[in-house]
């Protein structure tokens, strides 16, 4: 479903935010992207969504190049960054509709969803209210509920569980793996160990901007026998040793 | 105390920084520059003011009426100023809710947001009052009186408007905190407050130019001036206590503590209205839909609602629509420009000329194309990620632009209608000539955007006045303005047929505008895609 060849990102012809970076993420699959702060993994998640430029590989959706075919690549994924920077003068309402009409939902089916999902995260009532006027975790559910309008293939979501109730984050992980089970992909970035741990059927671990780990939870715990945190520890302080 | 003198402070550096970061300039010693260019521009004239003034009624034996005038127009130069500064600060900063959490006094928090108020006023006060004493020393005599008493009149001279203006906000409180007419009322307060400077502006330089004006204006008791001065009791103890009377003194300084009292009052009442009110929460409004829209008709919405739904953006676009009408109405009350010169038998030859200019001023005054990018902000990601081309992303941004470049065509030039003496001949030609220079000039403004998309900023007034894409837009212009100027000094005679030379220039810039957007959706669509926060 996902696959990075080889991506490198330099900065400014300076900084290597990533360097040569690649994995695979298959259909079906929760995968869990885990880093320390500035590993490089927004950056990993801006160019597979196109929003940043690629120095150097190549980012395939659904067997689409992001670079060289964008409108059909964008038509496989939905995002959710980790800061909902959204142009937020409109009602919560209009954004959805916005969403629904770019990826084109069927009125029907957007009714169905929005109803679903806004009745689920409890923000239906205040869908017609500005979304300036939304708290953080608010901003997050309406922009998840626009994630999952179209159905997406592929769901990235950017550390998408902070600012969110646990009720909220509940229901969230519970969206996860029902979008799994109907044979669609998730892509998130987290640095709750613990969630990541118990939600993904892969991880990967990001440090410097390089892979230093990516495999099943089993498997990491084979060699290292501890707990992901353990794993998460050893494995980013040897890079830096 | 000291809680109250840092908050102050917190006030106070918090309204310059929010200026200075307006001014979108990084370079330290060229904001100190620009202050220093500021300041000139607004003394200059108000010191050549009391100048002239000090002239007129020393003619009239009374200079002394120098100090009265001037501190009559400051105090309603200072309630104009001060009505949309204090709706900013109490119904618009960022800071209330964090001072609101502080263990300060109420009136503490209502007094240290007073004060930047205050402080805007006083840099009026010492544009105006000031020059008006110190004329008027120079002029006669150099007393201790004149000295402490103008001093005191230029501290306290904020008082009165300041207070007027609290109270006119606090009357209509319930209306300006309502989000859905805060946008309208900054937007209309912006308005009414560049109409003013507009008509003050003209009005000093006509009565700078005709002193006799003046005389007139203080002789005629039904004159606005005339009345303010006589039934206006603090404008005449303040010229008195000046000129040395004790008892004067006391009265104003007396009615001025009056004012500080007033505000303390009132202090509490503020708090609970504005400050307060804010954290209330508002009831939604309107319904839940699901109809389904065109892609294209999303984005123009998307593009045109961040421009009407932020009043700096809005006040811009508007601004570009009316600024020839608003231009228009001025010199007309002012008596610079009547119907009969503008249909004048000398005129008749320019009016192809004329309704052309006014058609195509919207694009030429406006920037709109070139901030079009700049204006998302950090919103910009959101188009990035959707299934859509990059053609059609550009495309739909040019087109918003175009919209408000058009709607001011079509606004000014159905003005013009009424206003000059036209023919259809006339109007097609200007309109062909404003429909060619309008799509021309938004398409290079565009990809000026695209060189300069400057997606980080703090303020809007950065992203679409104080932004050098805006001057290199003008530049453009300049330079095609050059240009054609210079074909006229070479070749005079070409330019004899007005009507011919519009068609000639409108489908050189049809050309041109068929060559910039080739380029533009063939070259700069892979450095549009580039474009990241």
């Amino acid at each position: 479903m996902l696959k990075i060849k080889n991506v490198t990102k330099i900065y400014d012809n300076k900084k290597k935010a990533v360097d040569k970076l690649s994995l695979e993420v298959n259909k079906g699959e929760i995968f869990g992207f885990l880093g320390p702060n500035g590993a490089g993994k927004t950056t990993t998640i801006r160019m597979m969504t196109g929003i940043l430029d690629i120095t150097d590989g190549e980012i395939f959706i659904d067997q689409f190049n992001i670079k060289k075919d964008p409108i059909k690549a964008k038509n496989c994924f939905t995002y959710v960054p980790d800061h909902p920077e959204i142009f937020d003068s409109i009602k919560g309402i209009d954004y959805l509709n916005f969403i629904a009409d770019m990826y084109e939902v069927s009125k029907k089916d957007r009714k169905d969803i929005i109803e679903k999902y806004t009745e689920d995260f409890e923000i239906y009532n205040d869908l017609t209210n500005p979304i300036n006027s939304y708290s953080h975790g608010m901003k997050q559910k309406l922009l998840v509920t626009g994630a999952l309008l179209p159905k997406p293939k592929l769901l990235i979501l950017d550390e998408p569980l902070g600012g969110l109730d646990p009720r909220s984050a509940r229901i969230l992980k519970n969206v996860m793996k029902e979008h799994c089970s109907e044979g669609k992909t998730v892509f998130f970035s987290s640095h709750i160990l613990e969630i990541v741990e118990n939600l993904c059927d892969r991880i990967g671990i990001i440090d410097e901007g390089k892979l230093i780990a990516c495999d099943t939870m089993e498997n990491l715990k084979k060699k290292s026998d501890s707990t992901l945190e353990d794993i998460f520890l050893e494995l980013t302080e040897d890079e830096k040793i | 105390m000291k809680k109250f003198k840092s908050l102050v402070l917190l006030q106070l550096k918090d309204f310059i920084n929010n200026a200075k970061s307006g001014l979108n300039v990084k370079n330290n010693k060229l904001i100190t520059l620009l202050q220093f260019v500021l300041i000139a521009a607004i003394f200059a004239p108000a010191v050549y003011f009391s100048v002239v003034t000090f002239d007129a009624f020393v003619q009239i034996n009374q200079p002394e009426l120098v100090i009265t005038s001037m501190y009559v127009n400051s105090i309603i130069l200072m309630f104009f100023f001060g009505l949309p500064i204090i709706v900013s600060v109490f119904f618009f900063s960022k800071n209330t809710r964090f001072l609101i959490s502080l263990p300060i006094e109420e009136d503490k928090i209502i007094f240290a947001k007073l004060s930047t108020v205050y402080m805007f006023l006083l840099a009026i006060s010492a544009a105006f009052v000031l020059p008006s004493i110190v004329v008027y020393a120079v002029n006669t005599s150099i007393t201790i009186s004149i000295i402490l008493g103008g001093l005191i009149a230029f501290i306290l001279a904020p008082l009165l408007p300041l207070l007027i203006s609290s109270l006119l906000v606090l009357m209509f409180n319930k209306v300006v905190r309502k989000n859905k007419y805060k946008n309208i009322l900054t937007m209309v307060g912006n308005l009414l407050l560049i109409v003013a400077i507009i008509v003050i502006q003209m009005i000093v330089s006509r009565n700078a130019a005709n002193p006799v004006l003046i005389q007139k204006a203080f002789l005629n008791n039904e004159s606005l001036i005339g009345i303010i001065g006589v039934s206006f009791p603090p404008s005449i103890w303040m010229t008195k206590m000046i000129l040395g009377s004790i008892i004067d003194a006391f009265y104003f300084i007396g009615i001025n503590v009056l004012f500080i009292f007033t505000l303390q009052l009132m202090a509490k009442y503020f708090f609970k209205k504005s400050l307060l009110s804010l954290n209330e929460a508002h009831n939604s409004s309107g319904k839940i839909y699901y109809s389904p829209h065109s892609k294209g008709w999303q984005l123009l919405m998307r593009h045109n609602l961040i421009i009407v739904k932020e009043p700096t953006f809005l006040l811009n676009a508007l601004l570009t629509m009316i600024v020839p009408i608003i231009l228009y109405i001025v010199m007309t009350f002012s008596g610079s420009l009547s119907l009969d010169i503008l249909n004048s038998e000398q005129l008749s030859s320019f009016m192809v000329l004329i309704y052309s200019g006014i058609l195509i001023m919207p694009v030429i005054v406006s920037n709109i194309s070139s901030t079009t990018i700049t204006r998302e902000g950090k919103a910009f990601w959101q188009t990035k990620v959707l299934p859509i081309s990059e053609k059609m992303n550009i495309k739909y941004r040019i087109v918003t632009s175009l919209i408000i470049n058009f709607l001011g065509s079509f606004i000014v030039g159905f003005v013009g209608l009424f206003i000059l003496d036209l023919n259809i001949k006339m109007i097609i030609i200007g309109i062909y000539f404003a429909v060619t220079t309008t799509l021309f000039l938004s398409t290079v403004d565009f990809i000026i955007n695209i060189y300069r998309p400057l997606l980080n900023w703090s303020h809007p007034t950065a992203a679409v006045k104080n932004n050098l894409n805006v001057t290199f837009a003008l530049g453009i212009r300049f330079a095609v303005a050059i240009i054609i100027f210079g074909l006229y000094k070479i070749k005079p005679n070409m330019f004899s047929n007005y009507d011919l030379i519009l068609i000639i220039v409108g489908s050189i810039f049809l050309v041109l505008y068929i060559i910039t957007r080739y380029i533009l959706y063939n070259y700069y669509t892979e450095k549009f895609s580039k474009i990241s926060l």
